[in-house]
């Protein structure tokens, strides 16, 4: 790997800052260069937040537009604001939830409309709720799909599982790798 | 000298972590994001002092009193925050110390969470103390070492300037072992440290001479990589995106040019200059290095072109693209075609601006502030806000911060609003804010007898930059408004429905007495609430009483409270936390709560 550039996108207290951390322990751990940019100004819960996920080669903390190779939404409406970092190449792991912001008499957003408006970047669609649940965890449910996915080539599975906090977390982590697992299955019987 | 394994941590901690290393014994700051990390870690060592001091200037001066006794002391803060602290800095730089003074200025270039994104290198300029910036989190530890070596050594201030991307950025780190705290001793030298004219004329001439010192232990603060007739120059952070920024162009014969003092700028990088023709600086804000470098090419009489900000800008933070675009101009050369081909973001993608919390004492209290005022028979006025959570009700629904300016500001804008209309404004103020540079605005509104209604949102913490403490938790404020000789000190809760009718009152007699009122809206932050007791009930909706008046999502906009495809509300108990705040605002009485309310839930709210 020469570099690879992580955008993890979704609102104060969905666990975005964490999940970048996650991430970072994991690489590091093996040795890979990293640098993880969180900006939290407010510490209040509901605004956007990005994370900025860069490993390998780099020396600058932020992605450049057009420059993500991943992107992880914990919210769809937040994929769609957050989508100028991702190259055309581009993958979004996409929980397919949206949230209307804390403003009076919001227009909220549709989820089928904001898939539809993503339609030029590989977008796999997954929902949270189906993976794990109300009790599991969304964000460390996509860490293993995108583990599953995108980082099993570098890292091992206990890379991560060795990084998160609980039961709950670990559980929610391996059901997104199975999820992957299955979904690649299916996709290979169909072929 | 030994050096563990790399440990991934916030640049923040890094230069906690070099402080520990240089035998740091006193340490003080005002939280203020992105600088808050660093007490925050030295606080976990139990041989250090650490405080959260009542203001930036407090901090300082602790930090000052103690070098100027022999220790080796920190002190933190935001950028706007030097402002605060700027009196007696500039008095440090002429004295200098005995012991070692560093301190951390915290830059928010993009403005993230300041109202602005001054350049605090011109303290340094301004008071003739160096400033060290570093590139990476890396960096920032090795820099605050040598920070604390150059201060010791010369007995000077020395000035780190640090920003969100070094700061609030986690990267491997190699940490230096902690050497054991230095602590002062006993002494009095007035004739150094008390700034009447007569020492004040002879420690200017001192600083003069520490100045060149300085300059003489700087050199070696500037690095050069490559070769070539054109340089790029890059300052702190922007060094790291110059590196990255030539590799990702392909661009070679550039020679590449690091700086991390950019005050004073060390004379050494003309000698990377000798055979360059011309030099692009790439730095933060303003051109503070660029300006040095010109003047230094000038007095030299040397024929180098320099350009810097008007290929950089001024606004906002560096990025890649920002660099990488503004040496291909620089250089005459094409861009790379990806960069012409960056996607922008859609447009019409709603904000979503960060939010009050659900359980927020400010919703309620801004929400019965307009009604409280309305009864009160104040119908039209001047919010004049401040700094902290509550500055988010500048925001619909709210719109109840009419300006908010920097930290402790309200009083004293609301005065200059009120004496050039006569109209009676209402200032609010955090408790830590209050603390921070309220209180000379209240003495002044006692003092000219200035008719205002005060509303000090006491929240028992100093919440925007994570639950630090406030004075507020042993100092009651109503006391402290009655001893500053306001006449009439109420303090309410705002999660009551009365706590209108405490506005009314107050708002009456600010009308009828032509003087300052105090209203302490007194209920803790609904974060540090749920840190201490688990939540086990929600607010629930009555359909059979819910009429969908959208009262409660498009005026009170609690986020725990959505929409439903009918109008009518449906709260999320994924998000309620259970604390009430609702239940009044409802004039249907269509919200309650259910659930047993948990052990000590009422004291962790009052208390």
């Amino acid at each position: 790997m020469d570099k690879l550039s992580v955008l993890i996108a979704g609102i104060g207290g969905q666990g975005v800052i964490t999940l970048g951390k996650m991430i970072a322990e994991a690489f590091a751990s093996k040795g890979y260069r990293v640098f993880e940019a969180e900006t939290h100004g407010l510490s209040q819960r509901g605004g956007a937040v990005n994370v900025h996920v860069r490993i390998g080669n780099v020396e600058a903390p932020l992605i450049p537009r057009g420059g993500a190779d991943i992107m992880i939404a914990l919210e769809a409406t937040e994929a769609l604001r957050n989508v100028e970092y991702l190259s055309r190449e581009g993958e979004i792991f996409l929980n397919a939830s949206v949230k209307p912001p804390s403003l009076p008499k919001v227009q909220e957003y549709d989820v089928k409309m904001i898939i539809e408006r993503l339609r030029d970047w590989k977008v796999h669609v997954l929902e949270c709720n189906e993976l794990v649940g109300k009790a599991g965890k969304c964000n460390t449910a996509l860490l293993g799909v995108v583990y599953q996915a995108r980082f099993s080539q570098y890292l091992e599975r206990d890379d991560f599982l060795s990084v998160l906090r609980d039961e709950n977390n670990r559980n929610s982590f391996l059901a997104g790798v199975r999820f992957w697992e299955r979904s690649k299955e299916q996709a290979l019987m169909t072929q | 000298m030994l050096v563990v394994k790399p440990k991934l941590m916030l640049g923040n901690e890094a230069i906690a972590y070099g402080a520990l290393a240089s035998g740091v014994a006193v340490t003080a700051g005002y939280p203020g994001t992105p600088s808050t990390e660093i007490i925050e870690t030295l606080m976990r060592f139990k041989d250090v002092y650490t405080e959260w001091s009542s203001n930036e200037k407090v901090a300082f001066e602790t930090g000052f009193g103690a070098a100027m006794v022999g220790a080796r002391a920190l002190v933190t803060m935001k950028h706007v925050g030097m402002n605060v602290a700027s009196d007696s800095l500039m008095s440090s730089s002429y004295t200098g110390l005995s012991g070692a003074l560093v301190v951390v200025s915290a830059g928010d270039p993009g403005m993230w969470s300041s109202q602005s994104e001054q350049d605090t290198r011109y303290y340094g300029l301004m008071g003739m103390i160096p400033v060290l910036e570093p590139f990476n989190p890396q960096s920032a530890h090795d820099l605050t070492v040598e920070a604390f070596n150059l201060s010791s050594e010369v007995g000077h201030p020395v000035i780190i300037s640090t920003n969100t991307r070094i700061s609030h950025v986690r990267s491997q780190v190699n940490v230096l072992p902690r050497r054991e705290p230095v602590y002062g001793k006993f002494q009095k030298n007035p004739g150094r440290y008390s700034l009447v004219p007569e020492v004040s004329r002879k420690d200017r001439e001192e600083q003069l001479n520490r100045w060149e010192k300085i300059k003489s232990l700087t050199t070696h603060l500037v690095e050069s990589r490559g070769e070539g007739k054109v340089a790029v120059v890059g300052v702190g952070i922007s060094y790291s995106y110059a590196l990255e920024a030539l590799r990702e162009l392909k661009v070679e014969q550039v020679k590449v040019i690091g700086v991390s003092c950019s005050v004073p700028l060390p004379e050494k990088i003309l000698d990377y200059l000798t055979d360059v023709e011309k030099v692009l600086v790439i730095e933060e804000l303003d051109p503070v290095v660029e300006n040095q470098l010109k003047s230094m090419i000038l007095d030299q009489g040397l024929h180098v072109k320099v350009d810097g900000k008007k290929l950089t800008g001024y606004v906002g933070e560096m990025s890649l693209e920002r660099v990488s675009k503004a040496i291909a101009k620089f250089l005459g050369i094409e861009e790379e075609p990806q960069l012409d081909q960056i996607l922008t973001a859609p447009v019409d993608v709603p904000k979503r601006p960060p939010a009050m919390c659900p359980g927020c004492p400010h919703r309620s209290s801004f929400f019965f502030l307009k009604k409280g005022l309305s009864l009160g028979g104040i119908s039209s006025t001047f919010y004049s806000g401040d700094i902290g959570c509550y500055s988010l009700g500048v925001l619909p629904p709210f719109n109840e911060q009419d300006s908010l300016i920097s930290m402790g500001s309200s009083l004293g804008i609301a005065n200059g609003v009120y004496r050039s209309t006569h109209t009676i404004p209402v200032a609010i103020i955090g408790d830590s804010t209050f603390f921070h540079t309220g209180l000379p605005g209240l003495a002044n509104a006692v003092y000219n007898k200035f008719p205002v209604l005060v509303i000090v949102l006491d929240n028992r913490s100093t919440a925007m930059t994570g639950q630090q403490g406030s004075p507020s938790t042993s100092i009651d404020i109503a006391n402290v408004a009655k001893g500053l000789g306001v006449e009439y000190v109420e303090v309410g809760d705002p999660f009551s429905p009365d706590f209108a009718k405490v506005i009314a009152r107050a708002s009456e007699w600010v009308k009828r007495n032509q003087a300052p009122a105090v209203v302490v809206a007194k209920r803790a932050c609904a974060l540090e609430v749920i840190d201490r007791v688990k939540p086990t009930q929600v607010a629930v909706v009555d359909y059979d009483k819910c009429t969908g008046c959208t009262i409660c999502y498009d005026y009170f906009t609690c986020p725990a409270i959505l929409k439903r495809s009918d109008k009518k509300a449906v709260i999320n108990p994924q998000d309620c936390i259970g604390c009430g705040a609702c239940v009044p605002v409802c004039p249907f009485n269509a919200i309650k709560l259910e659930g047993e309310k948990p052990m000590g839930w009422d004291e962790a709210w009052t208390s």
